[in-house]
């Protein structure tokens, strides 16, 4: 969890541009004119988020001058894998709680389990 | 142009409901964290019923919050966002499970032999057939003896891939 004070009104704006800007991040030059601010402003906002916790500033060299990529220490979670299981039924039953060996729903006869089952070995012997 | 809904929110939507997989959606394809007055606003939905949902999410640890109190009204704002850990644990529980129920489906697979009607493509455990005379019990034809090596082998491949997946999360 990060530390952080209450942002201002302008300081939330950079925040919500820097965090949009994802992995690539926005050069601090060029935040304060996509906030509509003088230079000397945009870089107090980009301190003081910094300060508090909210981004990274990574040095950089931009045509010859010296300024900071700003990026957002929440970053969009990574994509969840499901491609090794997302086509077995199970996965997404409803009833997969109540089906266990034994039971009255099981994944011995489940028709659902059963006719996947039989359309991948169809589809891999047409292969 | 129908969009691909991810995964994890059909898993939220059928462990949840509607209303809370379209507010997880909402702060799943947001980066940053959101008030639920702004989600309300966002999907159009009440804000308590937002509220009730939040909680729900929060309870099964899809969600976390930070509590901020306004320096104007002296009231908590709250602020949400993915909890990106549980998320990841919870795919992971549900690929046990899958892993599990392969498994059982493949020792009844091995523990068998089948046969199957010729007509409508019954099967039938040779216990069942037994029971039947050989016969099917939907139509009456003579059923033939089921080789299910092709079932079985495909059921240990996708087994194989599943532990291998599920090996290479845990190291």
């Amino acid at each position: 969890m990060l530390s952080r004070g209450k942002m201002t009104p302008l300081e939330k704006k950079a925040y919500e541009i820097i965090v949009k800007a994802g992995d690539k991040g926005v050069l601090q030059s060029d935040l304060w004119k996509l906030l509509g601010v003088d230079s000397r402003e945009g870089s107090r906002i980009a301190i003081r988020l910094a300060k508090k916790g909210f981004i990274h500033r990574e040095p950089v060299i931009k045509d010859g001058r010296k300024t900071f990529r700003l990026l957002a220490k929440i970053k969009a979670p990574p994509p969840v894998k499901v491609d090794d299981v997302i086509d077995v039924p199970c996965f997404t039953c409803m009833d997969y709680n109540k089906c266990n060996a034994g039971s009255f729903l099981n994944p011995a006869t489940c028709r659902k389990l059963t006719e996947w089952i039989l359309e991948e070995v169809e589809r891999k012997k047409r292969l | 142009m129908e969009t691909k809904e991810d995964p994890i929110v059909r898993i939220v939507r059928l462990m949840l409901g509607e209303v809370a997989a379209k507010i997880f959606e909402h702060l799943y394809k947001n980066t940053s964290e959101i008030r639920d007055d702004e989600i309300a606003e966002a999907l159009d939905f009440k804000l308590n019923s937002v509220r009730r949902n939040l909680y729900l999410l929060s309870e099964h640890g899809l969600v976390t919050y930070r509590r901020v109190r306004s320096k104007e009204t002296g009231w908590y704002m709250y602020y949400w966002k993915i909890n990106r850990e549980s998320v990841q644990s919870i795919i992971n529980a549900r690929k046990h499970m899958v892993l599990k129920k392969l498994k059982e489906r493949l020792a009844y697979e091995e523990n068998n032999a089948f046969y199957i009607c010729p007509l409508d493509g019954s099967r039938y455990t040779f216990d069942e057939a037994l029971e039947n005379e050989f016969k099917c019990s939907r139509c009456g034809a003579g059923l033939v003896y089921y080789d299910n090596a092709d079932i079985v082998n495909y059921l240990k491949e996708r087994i194989r891939k599943l532990e291998k997946s599920l090996k290479q999360k845990s190291s």
